[in-house]
């Protein structure tokens, strides 16, 4: 859950409502010119329209130069990136020769097998020989070699399933697999439609000007509240199948979930207890129109979730989709799709199920692509025996699609035995532990700098929030420029407020790239940092105030005073905090925390409980709604070590009755009737 | 009777209701407004008051009984009961078959179970499977970039052999600029969706093959079939959708063909396809997957082939794993087409980009065409000749043109279902590649499949067969097809 600092969702909105407005004037005066010119194409509906036209001509043509950046090396921790140069502000942009040497903090290289690699590059080369770069036929017309027979026992194995299917590319797995499951084989639809479709139905509201600007604001609305995006149903498809989806799934699984037509329910990211909110519901409610209980219900998630940094909560989910089961067998089956994870977590990299201690039994579907940790490209299921028989029979992945280009089997082959160290080194084990310690130091230093990351720890993946568009352009530029090279992520990938930089972390990126990196993105914040630029420096009392003091707490100064206080500080905060709690506050913050909020929620009650507490001699601060969420105004305390016991006795004291008085012990611990009875006598 | 009846009398006496309140309205003071000057008659306060009560009138929603809310013990119950099916329905024995494994790569001769055989079963149309310049370049690309690039092309997957490949398909068609798929299946059902969207009219042939019936499923236009390469059918069925509803001409229309097809073998006559369009003013989505590097002179494709300038089909993919022996796909056409597509294609924008060796075997493989006119004229005579000799077959018909590289042998009677059409075809298959060590394979169909054309043998005919091989092919079907079918009939 990501909340949102108030303020900065109103800037960044403003930024988008800035952004949308200019664009829609300088389309204004554009229809003005090729109305003059007169457009050539006559009778023919513009080929791109609406708002996802406007979308790339307006916005994403501005901040261009930071996608699809070619670079001219394999994508290793190091990579040369071209630099590209426009004529017609940014519209188009032109290759040149220069390169600049970048350290890469975007690719998927999670094990470093993206560059050539001394192990796995002879063998493919070997293999490129014997079998060629491409079989030109579908697995079942000519398509499976030995290689890929070897290569789907290797993965079963590795997975931890009784048999895997491959296919050629991740992308097509979900999207080809997902309706297999679950669609309705052969649709009733006739393939000779003699009545004309309704077209009347479909209303055309493209020809005025004015029509297609509300559309387009309805529509920037609806994506912007995107929540469910790819909530939908289509019942004349339904053949009693459900799909329960994490509402950030990828785009491949949606547009698999989609393509089967089956009906698809969304669950909060990564929240088990919405999943069974809405599991509970849907097998209440049963089919829609004929209340039918459902055929089958398939839950699908994500190891990884690639724009989060999150693992999914898996032990939960699973003993909630094991819940909802009956008669031995059947439950509601789970899908995951571990791209991001197989190969790069886990004690011997394979993935989140090793990592999270759930037995692989328990996840029914397992997906994953080769294109990541493997350096490699391709997809491949693994399920029991009978599955992946089934598929390969039906799967239009299996049948249609050209079979895996050998070389890449062989490297995926290769490496996988690298990390299970078949190879006869124990270099699978160093990149697996590597990719770990280097994922958690960065993670940790950025949080020390200050960022907002997102994200589990031992994952990878390191989403930085950056939320003003702005931002965006301006983070990727000026890493550019000081040779890291990040992902910058917006709108129509995350949702429109939620933009970020992604960060994925190496197996082969050194220390050394990682600390430079992180004094990098310290210049970045004091770049654009103000305080940095334009503040006096420290005066040199208040420094040495500073020297002394840390001497103090280190106990440097020859006394234990340091040692004191710190024990001081902490056994009054843990006292006050626990009185305050006692007395029915509603305190926010940890144990051992010296600051405490005490939520007052109420405009009027913010005056007049500093104003109260300040008659009765204890001063206290207030915050309100700039500060904090327009609701969440509070009064905090910040505990000393110079306080003494009695200090705190009767500051509680003082606490208690206005608290009494303002009425804000939202918690009365333990109604004790009697005494609070007493306590409005007063009052009144 | 009754109800109507009913309704009428409720009606009039509403109307008098109305009429009552109009002249009682006209008296009231504060009918008689004056806005911005100019004094308003009480009627329009009347009129503006109904419009009000018939707008909130069917905002409403119609009567529906309440429905009661179901407690969580009925929840817990209805749970509790719900019993689903299992994953996959029970396995059946045509399931079980695995399709023979190669032991060697695809070339026109390959190792099955030991044993050489002819191979037609792959579509290496212009034999370039094995050729020295295409190893030459996957191996110095595999030395110098790895294999895979281990990132969508908008994060730093854009390696630069992507777009050299991009451009040279873009120079070798004559089209201003081309954007590469890393799957060739993938192609189809990305760019589909990124230009047909909800409302748009759609038509197409019933036989195309699943990536683009999926990429239609996902767009959610509307989508209007017509038979299989009949352009009557398909003049009739753009007349109808154009003549009965003045609306459509103001929708974005498409007609998607594929060149040839890959369910039949059949050639689209894009020359007649390309005036239809003209005349009712579609756009033409082409696929020029088992085309591209094989129809016309110089290999161009379906467009050369039937001499249309390319700019007339306004959107061209194909897969690169047919005649260019590498992978992955490409779309071609005008600069919009292409650069709407770099943001609004799933398939590009959300998968790792093609493996880079992959790209620059495609760039080799076209410059091999550019240079090697030959290799065509030689697909093109293998194809005859292979015709020719399985004319007079038992039991089976040639139902694909003379000059399609795939070669597609339909059952002359089929016995009913396409289950056993299939069993049969298998067995001739099976049979042919035991018996005399050509591996031909049969036309199978996914259960996702909506094609409802007769199933078939499918012969890739590439252009490194030899004589002998073909002679080998179209005799032993004929003796295969021989046996197996007077068995049957
Ligand atoms: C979760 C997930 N699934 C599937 C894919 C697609 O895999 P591929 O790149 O191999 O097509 C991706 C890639 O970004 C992904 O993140
Ligand atoms: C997190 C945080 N950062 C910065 C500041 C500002 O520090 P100073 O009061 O030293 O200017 C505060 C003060 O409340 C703070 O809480």
């Amino acid at each position: 859950m990501i909340i949102i600092p108030y303020l900065t969702a109103l800037t960044a909105y403003f930024s988008y409502v800035l952004l949308f407005v200019f664009g829609q004037l300088r389309d204004f005066f554009r229809k003005l010119i090729d109305w003059w010119k007169a457009s050539n194409v006559q009778g023919y509906a513009p080929i791109c329209l609406g708002l996802e036209d406007f979308y790339i001509r307006r916005l994403y043509h501005r901040v261009q130069d930071c996608f699809q950046r070619p670079i001219s090396s394999p994508p290793d921790a190091w990579f040369d990136v071209m630099e590209r140069v426009s004529n017609d502000n940014n519209k188009t942009l032109k290759r040149t020769r220069k390169v600049s040497r970048c350290l890469n903090l975007g690719s998927y290289n999670y094990l470093g097998f993206a560059a050539p690699d001394e192990y796995c590059t002879p063998r493919v080369i070997q293999s490129l020989e014997k079998y060629f770069a491409s079989t030109c036929g579908s697995r079942v017309e000519g398509g499976t070699t030995a290689l890929h027979d070897e290569l789907e026992e290797v993965v079963a194995k590795f997975v931890g399933k009784p048999a895997a299917l491959v296919t050629g590319m991740g992308y097509v797995t979900n999207s080809a697999i997902l309706p297999v499951l679950i669609g309705k084989s052969l649709p009733k639809e006739s393939s000779h439609l003699t009545t004309v479709p309704d077209i009347q139905s479909n209303p055309m509201p493209l020809q005025t000007s004015t029509w297609q600007s509300l559309r387009l604001y309805s529509g920037l609305i609806r994506l912007a509240f995107r929540q469910n995006n790819h909530q939908e149903t289509c019942y004349f498809m339904t053949r009693g199948g459900l799909i329960i989806s994490d509402s950030l799934n990828h785009n491949s699984i949606v547009n698999g979930a989609r393509g089967s037509g089956a009906t698809v329910g969304v669950f909060q990211h990564n929240t088990p207890c919405h999943l069974e909110k809405v599991l509970r519901e849907h097998i209440a409610a049963g089919q829609p129109r004929k209340n039918r209980p459902w055929k089958k219900i398939i839950v699908v998630i994500e190891g990884i979730y690639s724009m989060e940094g999150e693992f999914c909560k898996l032990p939960e989910i699973i003993s909630i989709c094991k819940k909802y089961k009956c008669i031995m067998y059947a439950k509601a089956y789970v899908y995951m799709d571990e791209a991001h994870s197989i190969g790069a977590v886990g004690k011997s990299g394979r993935g989140v199920c090793e990592l999270l201690g759930v037995d692989t039994a328990d996840v029914d579907i397992m997906m994953g692509t080769f294109s990541k940790s493997f350096g490699s490209c391709g997809g491949y299921i693994a399920g029991s025996k009978e599955l992946i028989q089934y598929l390969k029979h039906t799967c239009p992945a299996h049948l249609y699609g050209t079979s895996l280009s050998p070389p890449a089997a062989q490297q995926i082959i290769s490496s996988i035995k690298v990390i299970l160290g078949e190879d006869g080194s124990n270099r699978g084990a160093q990149k697996l532990t590597q990719i770990r310690e280097n994922s958690n130091y960065f993670r940790s230093e950025l949080q020390k700098m200050g960022f907002e990351v997102l994200g589990d720890n031992d994952s990878p993946v390191m989403p930085i929030m950056l939320y003003n568009p702005a931002k965006i352009p301006a983070f990727s530029r000026e890493c550019l420029k000081r040779n890291v090279a990040v992902v910058i992520v917006g709108f129509p990938a995350t949702p429109l407020l939620l933009s970020r930089a992604r960060i994925c972390i190496s197996a082969a990126h050194t220390r050394e790239d990682m600390v430079r990196a992180l004094e990098e993105l310290i210049q970045y914040l004091k770049y654009t940092s103000p305080a940095h630029l334009y503040a006096t420096s420290i005066s040199p009392p208040a420094a040495q105030q500073i020297i002394s003091s840390i001497k103090v707490i280190l106990g440097e100064d020859g006394s234990s005073r340091g040692a004191q206080k710190l024990t001081q500080i902490r056994e009054n905060s843990n006292y006050f905090r626990s009185e305050l709690q006692k007395m029915g506050f509603e305190v926010l913050g940890d144990n051992d925390s010296p600051v405490m909020p005490i939520m007052l929620y109420n405009p009027a009650k913010i005056p007049a409980f500093s104003r109260e507490c300040l008659k009765r001699n204890v001063a206290v601060v207030i915050v309100g709604f700039p500060a904090t969420p327009l609701l969440l105004s509070r009064a905090r305390i910040c505990i000393s070590a110079a306080h003494t016991r009695e200090d705190m006795v009767r500051a509680l004291e003082v606490i208690s009755k206005v608290g009494d008085m303002v009425g804000i012990k939202y918690f009365p611990a333990e109604p004790k009737k009697p005494q609070l009875e007493e306590n409005r006598v007063k009052v009144e | 009777m009754e109800l109507s009846n009913n309704i009428a009398t409720t009606f009039m006496s509403s109307m008098k209701n109305a009429s009552d309140w109009v002249t009682f309205a006209y008296d009231a003071p504060f009918a008689r407004a004056v806005v911005f000057g100019v004094p308003i008659g009480g009627h329009l306060f009347v009129e503006g008051l109904l419009l009000v009560v018939i707008l909130f009138l069917l905002s409403q929603k119609s009567y529906k009984p309440p429905k009661r809310p179901l407690t969580d013990k009925e929840i817990d119950e209805l749970c509790d009961e719900w019993a689903p099916e299992s994953l996959i329905p029970p396995i059946e024995a045509e399931m079980e078959k695995e399709p023979p494994v190669l032991e060697s790569a695809a070339g026109p001769h390959t190792i099955i179970d030991g044993k050489d055989v002819v191979n037609f079963a792959s579509a290496n149309y212009l034999g370039l499977m094995g050729h020295e310049k295409l190893l030459e370049s996957c191996t110095t690309a595999l030395e110098k970039y790895g294999v895979g690039s281990c990132g969508p092309r908008g994060f730093y997957g854009t390696i630069d052999v992507h777009l050299d490949c991009e451009a040279r398909i873009a120079k070798f068609l004559g089209t201003p600029d081309s954007i590469l798929y890393s799957y060739g299946l993938s192609t189809m059902f990305s760019a589909i969706p990124a230009f047909c969207k909800k409302g748009d009219l759609v038509i197409v042939d019933e036989g195309v093959h699943w990536s683009i019936q999926n990429g239609l499923h996902l767009s959610k236009s509307t989508i209007v079939y017509f038979k299989h390469n009949n352009m009557e059918s398909l003049r009739s069925t753009l007349e109808k959708v154009t003549q009965d509803n003045k609306r459509a001409k103001k929708l974005r229309r498409y007609i998607v063909v594929e060149s040839v097809y890959q369910n039949s073998g059949q050639i689209a006559p894009l020359d007649e396809i390309i005036r239809l369009k003209e005349k009712y003013r579609f756009r033409v989505l082409l696929d020029e997957s088992n085309s591209f590097g094989v129809l016309g002179e110089s290999g161009r494709g379906l467009t050369e082939h039937y001499k249309v300038p390319i700019e007339k089909v306004d959107i061209i993919t194909a897969a690169m794993g047919h005649a260019l022996a590498s992978e992955g796909g490409f779309c071609t056409g005008s600069n919009r087409v292409i650069d709407h597509q770099r943001l609004s294609s799933s398939g590009y924008v959300f998968s790792a980009s093609l493996p880079p060796y992959l790209a620059s075997a495609a760039i080799t493989a076209i410059d091999v065409i550019d240079t090697t006119p030959q290799l065509l004229v030689k697909l093109r005579d293998n194809v005859k000749v292979l015709c020719t000799g399985l004319k007079g077959i038992q039991g089976l018909e040639l139902a694909s043109d003379i000059l399609s590289p795939i070669v597609f042998l339909a059952l002359k009677k089929s016995t009913g279902s396409l289950k056993s059409d299939l069993q049969l075809l298998e067995d001739i298959a099976d049979r042919v590649l035991k018996e005399h060590s050509v591996f031909v394979v049969t036309s199978k169909r996914s259960t996702l499949d909506k094609c409802k054309l007769p199933v078939g043998i499918r012969l890739f005919v590439s252009a490194a067969h030899t004589e002998s091989d073909l002679q080998k092919a179209y005799e032993s079907l004929k003796s295969v097809a021989a046996s197996v079918l007077t068995g049957q009939n």
